[in-house]
């Protein structure tokens, strides 16, 4: 009898000190997560079609519209594994609510960061694949183009040598999924967890390469080596506020 | 004695019993009010690849609904000037018209009335926010010049009206509610109609469906169309050949009056020269061209976003701006004829005839 009580209580503390280490790494119990996602201009506030903003070209330039994918958002644990938190999403800069992403449960825990794409993967990169929406239809790129949605629309207006011109900065087809990850602690604990993330416009057109209208275009759809920059650039422009 | 007591009692309560079977009976044969009338609920069609179409839950369409928009819209009971809506949107021009010269002497193209129930502005500069309350602006003295006095006796003596008033929304006398209740009504029940005129039986429509091709012209034009040879589809994007968005697109540097856009609603000094932007089905059928119908034909407009746009003009959509656009698009003759070739693909003739559209008179 005393045998049996004996391996009784080992394996009640056995249980309950798994429990406790389990609790350092994500735990399987839920937590709620919403993501906020805004947008800015270094440590500027966008506003919509004021030439207050200077980008790393040196050009003042107005922003009229930022259409883009969020899309395969995964939190990034502590041993560099991830979990998948979104599919995709259509923001509008101009639309805060389409930024109010309810993402559900989340195990709890403590975690490293966030990876996600601008843009959509080839397997939803498809032309009129997506629910037949407005803002779905107004991303299409046209099938002579290689079909399949915009995964950015960021237009605007820059000054050159005292004159406006326009830029529209547009990414799209399969190449040129932009995937970037952005470091930060991020600890999920009881009831609604809001991470605010903001896209930084200026991020655009710098790190690792100056983006230059002048230079590399003020109109990248139809430039290979335009839309490949502004990809390359797109992977730091999240960050956790 | 006990006997004959109790038989009495037995009496009395047969009579109360009768009195009150009686008493029901009375009362079910006293008239009730009228039942309320229930519409029929209407599901718009929805063409194979479109969004789901944007229908507010104070006006939803109801077959009785539109049998009535349909009679008003053809019916000049509704003006003091033989006008009904019918007259400035002709079927055989898409629901359109040619110009309209309001009363200031300014211009105005009339936009057709097609698939609207997918718009989400209304009217050249975005002046009302819900199609239903747009033929509210037509009980003016530019438009039906009504008298709605008159135009309630006209209604009351009618031999169809009150009772399709009735089932559209229950109510029992047109003379009994207010003017402006009459009018509301009336503009939700033309809406009602408009919402199904819907053309999606052009030759591009059976191109995407893989159902017939482009000639060697109009697949040239579509690739001009579709891409920043002309780019045309960035404002102009499948399927309703609109982006649902104002924007400049260059046609003025100075704008003024009715002119100036978007701006007269918005007060913004950044929406200065925004329009809608039209669908272009149908375009063929809908001259003249451009909010102010300064363009009379499709070869005038092809040649503005060749060779005319203002790219120095305020708040121009940065696609018109686009490198080179300063220079013009350098379309040759060619091209030009191809591209007009593919937008007349997006003619729906079908629209004109089709029997549920038509007249009823």
């Amino acid at each position: 009898m005393k045998t049996y009580l004996f391996v009784a209580l080992s394996l009640v503390l056995i249980i309950s000190s798994c429990k406790k280490d389990e609790e350092t790494t994500p735990s399987p119990d839920p937590s709620t997560l919403n993501i906020q996602v805004s947008h800015a201009v270094d440590a500027n506030v966008l506003y919509f079609d004021s030439l207050l903003y200077t980008n790393e070209a040196g050009y003042d330039y107005a922003i009229s519209r930022v259409w883009y994918y969020l899309s395969n958002v995964r939190i990034i644990r502590s041993d560099s594994s991830e979990i998948k938190i979104l599919d995709y999403r259509f923001i509008d800069g101009s639309r805060p609510t389409l930024g109010n992403i309810d993402i559900g449960s989340v195990a709890k825990g403590s975690y490293i960061g966030l990876a996600y794409c601008i843009g959509l993967d080839s397997a939803s990169n498809q032309s009129y694949s997506l629910p037949a929406t407005t803002d779905n239809q107004n991303m299409e790129w046209p099938d002579g183009m290689g079909g399949g949605y915009h995964f950015l629309k960021f237009e605007g207006h820059f000054v050159d040598s005292g004159n406006t011109f326009g830029f529209a900065m547009h990414i799209g087809t399969n190449n040129y999924l932009v995937n970037g990850k952005l470091w930060a602690p991020i600890t999920l604990g009881d009831g609604v967890n809001t991470l605010n993330v903001e896209m930084n416009m200026n991020e655009w057109f710098k790190n690792p390469a100056v983006y230059d209208f002048n230079m590399d275009g003020n109109y990248s759809m139809s430039s290979m080596m335009a839309m490949e920059k502004l990809m390359m650039n797109g992977a730091d422009v999240l960050k956790i506020k | 004695m006990k006997k004959t007591l109790y038989l009495s009692f037995a009496l009395m309560l047969l009579i109360t019993g009768i009195s009150s079977v009686s008493c029901k009976k009375d009362a079910e044969e006293t008239p009730t009010p009228e039942a309320p009338y229930t519409p029929t609920p209407y599901t718009l069609r929805v063409p194979t690849g479109w969004s789901t179409p944007v229908i507010p839950d104070f006006n939803p369409t109801t077959v009785e609904g539109i049998r009535l928009g349909r009679m008003l819209f053809y019916d000049d009971i509704l003006s003091m000037n033989g006008r009904s809506c019918s007259s400035c949107h002709h079927p055989d021009k898409s629901y359109s018209t040619p110009l309209f010269i309001t009363s200031g002497g300014e211009s105005i193209s009339v936009p057709p009335l097609i698939n609207l129930a997918w718009n989400t502005d209304f009217e050249w500069y975005g002046q009302v926010a819900h199609m239903d309350h747009v033929p509210l602006g037509d009980f003016t003295p530019e438009f039906f010049d009504p008298n709605m006095d008159t135009i309630v006796a006209r209604m009351k003596a009618h031999s169809l009206y009150p009772r399709y008033f009735n089932e559209a929304f229950n109510i029992k006398d047109v003379a009994a509610i207010s003017s402006d209740e009459l009018k509301l009504k009336a503009s939700y029940a033309i809406i009602q109609f408009v919402r199904t005129l819907i053309t999606d039986s052009s030759k591009y429509d059976r191109v995407m469906r893989h159902e017939t091709a482009f000639t060697a012209e109009e697949m040239h034009g579509s690739a001009i169309y579709y891409t920043e040879a002309g780019d045309c589809f960035h404002c102009h994007g499948t399927p309703l050949l609109t982006n649902n968005v104002m924007t400049n697109n260059g046609l003025d540097t100075v704008f003024t009056g009715e002119n100036r856009g978007y701006i007269n609603v918005t007060g913004r000094l950044t929406d200065l020269g925004k329009f809608s932007a039209p669908t272009l089905r149908n375009i063929e059928l809908t001259a003249p061209y451009m909010h102010d119908g300064r363009f009379q034909t499709l070869e005038e407009v092809i040649e503005f976003y060749n060779s005319g746009v203002h790219w120095n003009s305020p708040n121009i959509d940065p696609i018109m701006t686009k490198p080179f656009k300063e220079y013009g698009l350098m379309l040759s003759a060619q091209d030009k004829a191809d591209l007009i070739a593919f937008l007349k693909t997006f003619t729906d003739t079908s629209i004109i005839h089709n029997p549920e559209y038509i007249s009823p008179f």
